[in-house]
């Protein structure tokens, strides 16, 4: 077989626009500094070479920067065609200085403080030698699916929705009045306090909002679709700034850092998924999976979860580690809603709804993928809006249990379509899968010994019984499901098959003592350290990415990069890898662009020394650029004859 | 079909200017210049479908389906002849369906370069979100198709057919080799949205004083091929290749100039169809979603780039 090549050469950097919806309000939403801050996020957090561009008009005209270092801006002149102008621009800043750098930011406020402009500014990223993105930001999602009617048909860029979500809603509404009631009492004039707690309730629409809650989570709560909100896109990054993100004294507040974060490894392709798999109380394996996950610095961007795994996820994306306590803490609560639910799981679904604060999935800013399947297509339903508590119920009616009626869709269990839901997860946009399999082998029952004498109208006794036939189909069930959760592995990098002494699906109670023992399992501690390595192996470059690092003037190469020489047969002569060909031509055309020099420094073998004929090959290929050759290291445990490449 | 009209709503007609834009842009109709795009585009509306439509349930688009071209949202593909899980292929931006519709009425009117309609897979295709398109009805495509303004797409389109029917084939052999290993299937699905089916003849030498001579050797694509009728052989530098039904070969697409130079054209010696994925396609699809350059390649050589 022919040799193959691996990796592809990857010398361009990615560009990414960042472009605001005309309907987001931009008071708090300084785009500039804000696209900076992200730039600066991703420096530190992910060790990338960033750039940030930022579009202006040339008023006043100013001379063009010099060509020894990056320019910051394009400066589009007045009765220039804003989509001509900024894409021969950045093609021009790809072809000169992209091999400089992993990522470029394109920030246009400067040029566009409205959002008039986005359809031309879209469309300036259209054709570039790289790859391009535009990042648009939108704080309602309805104005995202809208687009097509106000920005027009553009040509095809990839678009990355960018959700910029509001407050997260009130919690714990009569304990907070009730504290208020309290302290307008005790306060010195009670009559003077109630009129100004009333005025101020009035002028912050503080009744009608919930008023406007309660109707949207009670209709839900019973089915209704009416007040239901409309989804993100699936794959958008999600957003909660807590007022001015670029204001960070004293200290920045934990929603902005996090959301940059966030942000920072959607525009890198870092993001990271998590799938918890539904098997009753034995998803309780995921909690430890999830904190240990953190404690390792894995990040979670992502999470779905069908039945248990769903609830989970859901706790965890609401509550933080207090709703993973809170799971624990309340198992048997569960245990005795999920017994209730045989005849009607209203009770479970009030719990559910209370517990996460009668959240909305479509405000977690870690997205949630609630996985139910739809009784009458069997399909899997991926639910990413709706009141959590009864996403959460339809996503765990399991039969027997009833099912969930959301509209006029009866759902039951995620986990009969897709009991660990791995591809939905690709599909919103998680470059690293993580999944836990819940479901553990069936116990082993002891065995009649084969020397003792069973008659035949015993087994066949046996066979009829109604009890054990019920725990044989209990029990296949179970098989079932374990081996169709297998099948979903395929979608994830790591797959965590729990495994617990004693298997209790319907042991609600036993919840806490699965998770424990989970904790300390081999199997997890396994799981956890290969999601470790899986992570660090994503912060890492591609294999064939070579980049001129400007700060130490080092040309950096991916180990996949072969920087040496080949005898080519045909030729019967000697001739550069054509990796080293294309990466000299590229270091080449970069220092004559900025009047600069190439360096090269030889790393030999004892038998193989550099020769006139080998700078004579790298100077050949350079073209006009003047190459410095450094003296050469010699390195015993070489075997060919290799180069560094930098930059003067 | 599943009748998605209860929950559709559609718009006045784009902008015409624009929309030839946008389809010279989709993957399966690179290649064809906006001029030729006109006509279709001028017979395009603008349609938008509302979260959970389902377009198809459990059956194969006929020549009463409209063709769509996706401008806006996602919807799921679940083909019959495939495992894999719901959402691992989802239709995209620039994404078509109804490609058998059109197939099925170009062999209504016996156009050349139609697929058998038996081999069709039977399909499910629901909204992920709200979703738009660009819907051609089919009562329009013989206005669009026809004319021989409307041939050149028509010609890619009816090539995209086999590509899709055989794709659940295609990516699972394209995850058995090293060079997509990682990658994840909803972005191969993607893909294969730039390789498009075309059927190869054997050479006949005219020139009866030349026959029996090895014609001078060309350069050939850098290309992978899937076979999905007959067999390919290509020569890589000096091996030669026999690709037979459901195997995928050919060149090392992530090869540079120098090594593309020595491949040769695929050769075959009966009608053969062929899904080719070239290395043009694979550059474009680098380009247009972020990310997939760095998940190409085996798992066990990324380690950190060193100066």
């Amino acid at each position: 077989m022919t040799a193959y090549s691996l990796y592809p050469l990857v010398t361009h950097t990615s560009m990414t626009m960042v472009l605001a919806d005309p309907s987001v309000d931009r008071t708090n939403l300084p785009l500039a500094a804000v696209v900076e801050l992200l730039a600066e996020t991703v420096r530190v957090e992910l060790e990338d070479l960033v750039w940030v561009l930022h579009v202006v008009w040339d008023d006043p005209p100013l001379p063009p920067p010099p060509p020894s270092s990056p320019p910051t801006e394009i400066r589009v002149p007045l009765v220039a065609n804003v989509t001509t102008f900024v894409n021969a621009a950045l093609i021009d800043f790809s072809e000169r200085w992209g091999i400089a750098f992993d990522q470029v930011l394109i920030e246009t406020s400067g040029i566009d403080p409205t959002g008039s402009l986005n359809a031309a500014l879209w469309a300036a990223m259209v054709g570039l030698p790289c790859t391009s993105c535009v990042d648009y930001l939108v704080d309602d999602p309805e104005v995202w699916n809208m687009l097509p009617a106000t920005i027009g048909i553009l040509p095809l860029v990839t678009v990355q929705p960018v959700a910029l979500l509001g407050p997260m809603p009130e919690a714990h509404v009569i304990k907070t009045l009730l504290i208020e009631l309290l302290a307008i009492s005790n306060s010195m004039n009670p009559g003077q306090a109630a009129a100004d707690w009333l005025t101020d309730a009035i002028a912050t629409h503080r009744f009608r909002a919930w008023l406007r809650r309660w109707i949207t989570v009670v209709t839900q709560m019973y089915g209704s679709t009416a007040f239901k909100p409309p989804a993100w896109p699936l794959d958008a990054v999600r957003l909660r700034f807590d007022g001015n993100p670029t204001v960070i004294l004293p200290t920045p507040a934990d929603d902005n850092i996090a959301s940059f974060s966030r942000w920072g490894r959607t525009v890198t392709q870092r993001r990271v998924g998590l799938a918890i798999g539904g098997a009753g109380a034995q998803s309780y394996v995921g909690i430890p999976f999830i904190e240990q996950l953190i404690d390792a610095g894995v990040p979670i961007d992502i999470m779905s979860g069908s039945s248990t795994g769903a609830f989970i996820t859901a706790f965890y994306a609401a509550l933080g580690d207090k709703g993973l306590l809170r799971m624990l803490l309340n198992s048997n609560t569960i245990g005795w809603g999920v017994f209730f639910a045989l005849v009607n799981n209203m009770p479970l679904t009030w719990w559910l709804g209370w517990a996460t604060h009668f959240v909305d999935l479509g405000d977690l800013a870690q997205p949630v993928v609630a996985v139910a399947t739809a009784v009458d297509q069997g399909d899997a339903v991926h639910m990413t809006s709706g009141l959590a508590g009864k996403s959460l119920m339809a996503s765990g009616s399991m039969p027997p249990f009833v099912a969930t009626y959301i509209g006029n869709t009866r759902l039951l269990d995620g986990g009969l379509s897709q009991d660990v839901p791995t591809a939905v997860l690709n599909s919103a946009g998680a470059s690293l899968v993580l999944a836990a399999q819940s479901i553990p082998k069936v116990m082993a029952i002891p065995s009649v010994p084969e020397f003792i004498p069973v008659p035949y109208l015993t087994k066949y006794a046996i066979t009829l019984n109604p009890v054990v036939r019920l725990l044989d189909y209990y029990r296949g069930f179970i098989t079932l499901f374990r081996q169709a959760a297998y099948s979903q592995e395929q979608y994830a990098q790591v797959f965590y098959s729990a495994t617990t002494q004693f298997s209790s699906a319907g042991t609600w109670f036993a919840g806490p003592r699965i998770a424990h023992e989970a904790a300390n399992s081999q199997a997890l501690q396994d799981a956890v350290a290969e999601a470790v390595v899986y992570w660090n192996e994503l912060l890492l470059d591609a294999p064939g990415r070579v980049r001129i690092n400007l700060g130490t003037k080092r040309v950096e190469v991916g180990p996949a990069v072969e920087l040496g020489y080949v005898f080519d047969e045909g030729l019967a002569q000697l001739r550069l890898t054509d990796d080293a060909s294309r990466v000299v031509s590229e270091v080449a055309k970069f220092v004559t662009n900025i009047g600069s020099s190439l360096t090269v420094e030889f790393r030999y073998p004892p038998t193989n020394p550099p020769n006139a004929d080998h700078e004579t090959l790298i100077t050949t290929t350079a073209g006009p650029a003047p190459v410095v050759f450094l003296l050469p290291v010699l390195e015993p445990l070489l075997t060919t004859l290799t180069f560094d490449l930098a930059i003067l | 079909m599943a009748s998605p009209n209860p929950v559709f709503k559609q718009f006045p007609i784009p902008e015409a200017s624009q929309v030839p834009g946008f389809l010279a842009s989709c993957p399966m109709l690179s290649g064809v210049d906006q001029a030729e795009l006109a006509l279709l585009a001028s017979e395009l509306r603008l349609v938008r479908y509302e979260d959970g439509t389902r377009f198809f349930t459990d059956e194969s688009p006929t020549h009463r389906s409209p063709l769509r071209f996706i401008t806006h949202g996602r919807a799921t593909w679940d083909s019959n002849r495939s495992s894999d899980q719901k959402s691992a292929w989802m239709l995209t931006p620039g994404s078509v369906f109804g490609l058998e519709a059109v197939n099925d009425w170009a062999r209504r009117q016996a156009i050349d370069g139609v697929w058998i309609r038996g081999e069709m897979p039977l399909i499910r295709c629901q909204a992920l979100g709200v979703v738009w398109v660009l819907e051609l009805p089919a009562d329009r495509f013989d206005a669009v198709f026809l004319p021989e303004d409307g041939r050149p797409a028509l010609t890619k389109l009816l090539q995209m057919v086999p590509t899709l029917c055989s794709a659940p084939d295609i990516v699972a052999s394209m995850r058995a080799i090293p060079q997509f290993a990682r990658a994840a299937p909803v972005n191969l699905y993607k893909l294969l949205e730039w390789a498009p089916t075309t059927v190869m003849y054997p050479v006949i030498v005219l020139d009866p004083n030349n026959q029996g001579e090895e014609p001078d050797p060309q350069p050939g694509p850098a290309a992978l091929y899937y076979v999905i009728d007959g067999e390919v052989k290509v020569q890589v530098a000096d091996e030669s290749k026999s690709i037979e039904v459901g195997e995928l070969d050919g060149a090392d697409l992530f090869a540079t100039q120098s090594e593309a130079a020595s491949i040769s054209p695929p050769v075959v010696t009966s009608e053969t169809a062929v899904v080719t994925l070239t290395r043009t396609a694979l550059e474009a699809c680098m380009r247009s979603l972020p990310g997939f350059g760095r998940t190409l390649g085996p798992r066990d050589e990324a380690t950190k780039a060193t100066p």
